[in-house]
């Protein structure tokens, strides 16, 4: 699957590479039929309408990237893969779209609850107004980069931390780090994100 | 209030928020928790934060774990790269599980195109593309961004001759050795004064001016570990950049003024994005570039990155390109990487 170009190969993509126009009818022929397998495969479950779109996403990606076809598996990998690489972004698009439209039924509000100040979180809140949603896009920003900010140590703990909630026997089990190592580093990990992120929370 | 008189304890403060993992520790902490104001003060921040991430648990997965490029993810579905922080977002994304596994079935499964020629439409699609790609126009958008690559790996290759005997000088008073986790990114000069090269007082314009009129490329030199902006003396050493003398004959760039309002009141701190975010929200630049002097210890001692407005997407709005001292990558796989791909000679 991943052998490297042959001569006929290289001359190929040089060829198209300096726009002769055949070169890319003679690409377009032999590597359409890759292309139509790739994304029509049932397990995707593209519409017909969508695997039309697709696959003219996948050829502009073709044409785009040959320029940077490095020659170190051949053009039917390098077309597979592209195609591979565009169904899942049309797989992600698909999702990102019906998240978004469940979030416009449910619009997103940053609301305190109460005594606590420490207890914001991101609401659905059918009343918000255009102006409480930028606040809260605002604030999801500076989170953003204050997490951008943290070492990547510091991104790592706290994900295994709190996102996958394993403990810290277990987090030192996967890090190969000392558990009492890991509390030192983790509280200052969170004493840096409280300070950056404090007067937003 | 007074500094904690344990700090052997205070450094265990995690502990008494999970005391099922540490019960042996509870007590001690416990008792030294009420004798120590600043400690429970600090309890109560880690608390807060606590709560904060556990109330925000989906959007820090968002922002802790984002989805891996679909390149990368194919990489590790067909095991040819292995990547702990996608094995880790794989634990947490369901979506990204799923398309692991149609990935590796796919790459199990014999395609049967049945279908052996494209249609009409198809066909035209790639002829437009191949032609928007590849004509005229394309060919001479990519010569001006290879010029200024061009220029950027001339002047990267000869460090000692681009930066001058008067940036060592302040790498030495400026760069103190610290941890790399203490390292801060500051922003020395943000621009200069430029001779632009589209005046028409001159006569018509040459071709390429012509071209690159409308892109406006915006340069900033950043210390890393510097705590203050180096005021006159950056104006000086800016003077002095090459690359900046060789970008002037070509491009367009921000006016220091403009720079400045975008990065006003902005923490730089570790976050070099932070910096380009702040200049394309704010200002015309279509690309900026970053030069981090970094220290000794560093390894290569200046990086230069290619941060470029991408129109296209509402996430991820910025691509960077990063570039070494001593050489242009030759394998690039982030968005901006198209960018370099197109400028490097075929």
């Amino acid at each position: 699957m991943s052998h490297k170009p042959d001569e006929l190969e290289k001359s190929l993509v040089e060829r198209c590479c300096s726009g002769d126009r055949d070169a890319w009818d003679l690409l377009f022929e032999t590597h359409y039929p890759t292309i139509f397998a790739v994304v029509s495969w049932r397990k995707w479950r593209f519409r017909p309408e969508d695997q039309e779109d697709i696959i003219q996403e996948v050829l502009a990606e073709v044409v785009k990237a040959l320029n940077s076809f490095e020659q170190a598996c051949s053009l039917s990998t390098f077309v597979h893969r592209i195609s591979v690489n565009t169904c899942i972004t049309c797989l992600r698009r698909k999702a990102a779209l019906k998240r978004r439209s469940s979030q416009l039924q449910t619009p997103l509000d940053m609301v305190g609850s109460g005594d606590d100040p420490g207890a914001v979180q991101l609401k659905a809140n059918p009343e918000s107004g255009p102006e409480e949603l930028l606040l809260a896009k605002e604030r999801v920003s500076f989170l953003r980069n204050a997490l951008a900010a943290l070492e990547e140590r510091c991104r790592e703990l706290i994900t295994l931390r709190y996102l996958m909630e394993l403990s810290f026997a277990e987090i030192a089990e996967r890090t190969g780090a000392k558990t009492n190592t890991l509390v030192v580093q983790l509280k200052r990990c969170l004493n840096r994100l409280f300070k950056m992120i404090e007067g937003e929370i | 209030m007074g500094a904690c008189k344990r700090p052997d304890i205070a450094e265990r403060l995690m502990m008494a928020l999970s005391p099922s993992d540490f019960p042996h520790e509870a007590a001690e902490l416990e008792a030294h928790l009420k004798e120590c104001p600043a400690c429970r003060e600090e309890m109560k921040a880690l608390r807060r934060m606590e709560k904060f991430l556990g109330d925000n648990k989906d959007l820090m997965a968002e922002l802790l774990s984002p989805c891996p490029e679909a390149d990368a993810l194919t990489s590790f579905a067909l095991g040819e790269a292995s990547d702990p922080s996608v094995e880790r977002h794989l634990e947490l994304c369901i979506d990204c599980r799923e398309q692991v596994a149609l990935i590796r079935e796919l790459s199990q499964e014999k395609l049967d195109s049945g279908k052996l020629s494209a249609s009409a439409q198809e066909r035209s699609f790639f002829h437009e593309a191949v032609a928007k790609e590849y004509g005229p126009a394309k060919r001479r958008e990519a010569r001006a961004i290879q010029n200024l690559w061009e220029t950027v790996s001339d002047w990267l290759n000869i460090p000692s001759l681009a930066l001058g005997a008067a940036v060592a000088a302040l790498l030495m008073v400026f760069l103190m050795p610290r941890g790399p986790e203490e390292l801060r990114l500051t922003p020395v000069l943000s621009s200069a004064v430029w001779e632009k090269p589209s005046d028409t007082t001159k006569g018509p314009l040459e071709p390429k001016e012509l071209l690159t009129a409308r892109k406006k490329v915006a340069v900033i030199l950043l210390l890393h570990g510097a705590s203050e902006p180096l005021g006159q003396d950056a104006e000086q050493i800016y003077s002095k950049l090459e690359i900046v003398k060789k970008l002037g004959a070509a491009y367009d760039f921000l006016s220091p003024k403009e720079i400045k309002e975008a990065l006003a009141g902005r923490e730089v701190s570790g976050n070099l994005i932070n910096v380009a975010d702040a200049i394309f929200d704010r200002t015309s630049a279509d690309y900026l570039l970053a030069f981090e002097i970094l220290p000794a210890n560093a390894g290569d001692a200046v990086k230069g990155t290619l941060f470029q407005r991408d129109r296209k997407g509402d996430l991820g709005s910025i691509s960077q390109t990063g570039l070494s001292i001593s050489r242009i990558p030759s394998r690039i796989t982030t968005m901006g990487a198209e960018l370099l791909l197109e400028a490097e000679p075929s």
